[in-house]
């Protein structure tokens, strides 16, 4: 079942295209990756999908329903954690409950459980500024999680991370990702991380950012020393190319 | 011997000792510099007339600065929620305060009278500048990144304004808050030069025509120290409020 769908997106900014005619499709519970080289046109799409920018041309569907340009209606998380540093861990945690009104001790009950989930239970009541980058990404996580949105855009989500850390996050988060069974579109120009943590690539290019291939992640293991990573990963440099 | 703790507190006390015995040995006569002792007993023997014109300026003082916070709070969130009214509002709040306040407070008694109106705009006018600033550029100072995480989690401008804004723009709020504080007893004072029934200045007006500058200096002491106390009000309540600083 294809829960979010972008048909034909064009975007442009002063009169410079920056994507053109951009289709992809994400099915209920799939990891979809947006692969391609900084400035390609990853954010600008990404803003469409989540309803912050209108597209010049083409329209974004959520299960169908025509939700271009409306806000609110996936979750989305930055490069950066953006935690609020005058919230506590769990208050952050809790806005987007807070948001749709939800009364506030639910809330918090809801936050306190996702955040033990995430390990986090500790610090509920930290300020981010005492969090490891590590803890603050998953703070963060847990913040996108409780929109309770059916798919969530990801925009480079451990870029900021040093690489051990950055490794055990990406192990994590496919973990807890599949468990809840959600739908996820992630912005990376990593390769490694593109084939490490998606069920599908889509591999953005071209002096105008549009799609030019779409690669399928059937590998049995997602160790980067395996023959069939080693193998796909080539196969993809060459696309990016 | 006392030590003191910092050099500022030493080189207060050199300058009242300097000054007592420059006093005390006739440099300059007592009636145009009374000593630092002089001044003193000024103060216990008029505390209660101080006292009662100190309320009185307190008084217009609190209501000038709590009219500039209503004030700057609701300009400072139009001018944010609006770009076209900051546009067309901002340059001209920044040319009113080229006019010196000394220069407005005879007009403002000529339109108001004698009564508190004067005083109270005076206190006003004075405030509601450093108040808005503050909090227009604490509201420009908010991370871009979190305004549009709240935008794709569907906050409205009002849950973004308290979530996000207001907290972000504490820091330069009460920046202008304590500046605003150390002008609000000075302006009422300036306004009361001008003429009324009371406040601080009214009695200073009073007891220089007396040459009485003992006394003087007692209400100069006077109005330091109501200043210096707001701004400590000031400083409590942004540690209270920013508890995250």
């Amino acid at each position: 079942m294809v829960v979010l769908e972008g048909k034909g997106l064009g975007k442009s900014y002063e009169g410079e295209k920056i994507i053109e005619n951009v289709s992809l499709r994400v099915e209920k519970g799939e990891m979809v990756c947006l692969l391609g080289v900084s400035g390609v046109g990853k954010s600008t799409l990404f803003n469409i999908l989540s309803g912050l920018e209108m597209p010049d041309e083409g329209d974004v569907f959520l299960k169908g329903e025509c939700v271009t340009g409306k806000s609110g209606k996936v979750g989305y998380m930055q490069q950066s954690d953006l935690l609020l540093p005058f919230k506590s861990v769990i208050r952050n945690v809790m806005t987007p409950l807070i948001l749709k009104k939800t009364d506030k001790k639910a809330a918090r009950r809801e936050a306190e459980a996702i955040l033990e989930e995430f390990d986090l239970g500790e610090c509920f009541d930290m300020l981010p500024r005492e969090l490891s980058g590590g803890m603050r990404q998953r703070a963060a996580l847990a913040r996108t999680f409780l929109t309770g949105c059916d798919v969530m855009l990801l925009d480079e989500p451990f870029s900021a991370l040093d690489a051990i850390t950055r490794g055990k996050m990406q192990d994590w988060f496919r973990t807890v990702i599949k468990r809840h069974g959600l739908s996820t579109v992630f912005i990376t120009h990593d390769i490694d991380e593109a084939i490490l943590l998606s069920d599908r690539i889509y591999v953005l290019s071209g002096k105008v950012g549009c799609i030019t291939d779409e690669i399928l992640v059937d590998i049995s293991e997602r160790d980067s020393s395996s023959e069939d990573f080693i193998r796909l990963k080539k196969e993809i440099i060459e696309k990016v190319k | 011997m006392k030590k003191f703790k910092s050099w500022d507190k030493a080189l207060i006390a050199i300058i009242l000792v300097l000054w007592q015995v420059v006093g005390m040995i006739g440099v300059v006569p007592s009636f145009m510099l009374p000593t630092p002792i002089d001044v003193v007993k000024a103060l216990f023997v008029d505390w209660q007339l101080i006292g009662k014109n100190t309320l009185i300026s307190l008084y217009e003082a609190f209501l000038g600065m709590g009219f500039a916070l209503m004030g700057s709070f609701i300009a400072g969130v139009l001018m944010d929620r609006f770009p076209s009214f900051r546009k067309a509002v901002f340059p001209l709040c920044v040319v009113s305060q080229t006019i010196p306040t000394i220069a407005i407070a005879p007009l403002l008694v000529l339109w108001f009278g004698f009564g508190v109106t004067p005083k109270v705009l005076l206190v006003f006018l004075t405030c509601f500048f450093p108040l808005l600033v503050g909090l227009v550029s604490g509201f420009e100072s908010a991370d871009a990144g979190i305004l549009l995480l709240y935008r794709s989690m569907g906050a409205g401008y009002l849950r973004t304004l308290w979530d996000v804004k207001l907290p972000y723009a504490a820091e330069s709020f009460f920046a202008g808050l304590r500046i605003s504080a150390s002008y609000a007893v000075v302006g009422a004072v300036i306004a009361e030069w001008l003429g009324g029934e009371g406040g601080l200045g009214v009695y200073m007006t009073r007891v220089r025509k007396g040459f009485q500058f003992d006394r003087m200096f007692a209400v100069i002491i006077v109005i330091s120290l109501l200043s210096l106390v707001l701004v400590k009000i000031v400083d409590m309540i942004r540690d209270r409020v920013m508890r995250w600083r």
